[in-house]
């Protein structure tokens, strides 16, 4: 579903079980997928949390790939539970922050 | 109900190397998923004939989690399955990555009734597919039956306490660090069980792995005041609440990692707070850098 402003809306938690690594590979390449034919994805959690391997794999790595430039212009997560917005911030800085080291 | 202690797990796995060598050993008068998981794992990596467990009451209650079900032994006794929801995970072999969620599944629906809020759910939920997770890319298949390692769990409601535990069929937590090659120095000088619960060890370092499993357990048991056993070759890390001892038995000849969780249900635990506390945790600047994201 794209939304009005090219925003392309992802349930995450229905898609993807969101748990391993090979989960998070999964959900990444769909996401970077999404990208290449809208303007942005928007990834609604629904209140669902995201292991950490999960977060890593697909929202860290993401960040990583995209640079956090674009990351940040494109990307937009929606109802996201409080423990897993910090650990969010948490992979997605740890993972940009190995590209500024590399 | 007392808390299983590490010293409880060295001997009842030094009781089932007994009941393997020479066919015998005292049963405990009361069984825990550790005693499941350990004793399934010896049978599991050497075939050692038949298991009786001489006392009816433990013997119904061993077939009902699922011992000789695991071990592919005809039980001695048949019965009726019920809803588990509540009560305990029987014996079960992790034998796929597939078997990481469906078992982790289980096991929240399964700690549900007894979590304090979502978060707690939330959080087992994590702690078991980290955990899990590892056994399968870290172990080894055992070969004489396809399994990466076996897990238990249970509920003791009325006395508000909750265990899993997990065994798996790898080289143990030394060797899998050693051979990765990065921490070579400090495995000389520290035990290799609490090390890898340090945040971001891990043997698959630079293979996309963060080792977020075992830190995340150390961690959420801290936070409430519950137990971390890990045993792993000649050594251990043993946490209860906020008392860290860690250890080297020499020839204790265990093969594999047995891990025990242990925790009272009544107390929250609280992924967020663990999170906020790892290393590189934010600083008031980057808050501001992420706060765009939600």
């Amino acid at each position: 579903m794209t939304t009005a402003t090219g925003f392309f809306r992802v349930e995450v938690h229905s898609k993807f079980p969101m748990a391993t690594r090979p989960h998070g590979i999964v959900a990444r390449q769909f996401i970077l997928d999404a990208l290449l034919a809208n303007d942005g994805v928007e990834l609604d959690f629904e209140n669902s949390s995201p292991t950490p391997s999960f977060a890593d794999e697909c929202i860290g790595v993401l960040a990583s790939t995209l640079g956090l430039g674009t990351f940040k212009s494109r990307v937009r997560l929606a109802n996201v539970p409080e423990p897993s917005k910090i650990l969010i911030k948490h992979v997605v800085l740890r993972r940009t922050r190995e590209i500024v080291s590399a | 109900m007392q808390s299983s202690t590490i010293d409880n797990l060295i001997t009842w796995h030094r009781s089932t190397d007994n009941l393997v060598s020479q066919r015998r050993c005292q049963s405990p008068s009361f069984f825990k998923p550790y005693h499941f998981a350990i004793l399934a794992s010896k049978f599991i990596a050497a075939p050692s004939g038949v298991v009786r467990i001489r006392d009816e009451n433990l013997a119904h209650y061993a077939s009902r989690m699922h011992l000789w079900q695991v071990l592919g032994q005809p039980p001695p006794v048949l019965v009726n399955e019920h809803e588990e929801v509540g009560k305990f995970q029987p014996l079960t072999m992790i034998t796929s990555e597939d078997d990481v969620v469906s078992i982790a599944d289980r096991l929240t629906a399964m700690f549900r009734p007894c979590c304090v809020d979502k978060f707690t759910q939330d959080s087992i939920y994590s702690l078991a597919v980290e955990l899990l997770g590892n056994c399968v890319a870290h172990s080894q298949m055992a070969e004489r039956i396809a399994s990466y390692g076996v897990v238990c769990a249970q509920v003791w409601a009325s006395a508000y306490r909750a265990q899993i535990a997990i065994v798996d069929s790898g080289l143990g937590i030394r060797q899998t660090i050693e051979a990765c090659g990065k921490y070579q120095d400090r495995l000389t000088k520290e035990n290799a069980c609490s090390l890898a619960t340090e945040y971001s060890v891990t043997s698959k370092a630079g293979k996309g792995h963060s080792g977020y499993g075992l830190t995340l357990a150390r961690d959420l048991m801290m936070q409430s005041g519950g137990v971390l056993h890990i045993l792993s070759g000649e050594e251990y890390l043993s946490i209860e609440g906020q008392n860290v001892e860690t250890g080297v038995i020499p020839a204790l000849g265990l093969k594999g990692t047995v891990i025990v969780l242990e925790w009272d249900t009544r107390i929250a635990l609280d992924t967020g707070v663990v999170y906020a506390q790892w290393p590189g945790a934010l600083e008031e600047s980057e808050n501001d850098d992420c706060d765009w994201i939600f």
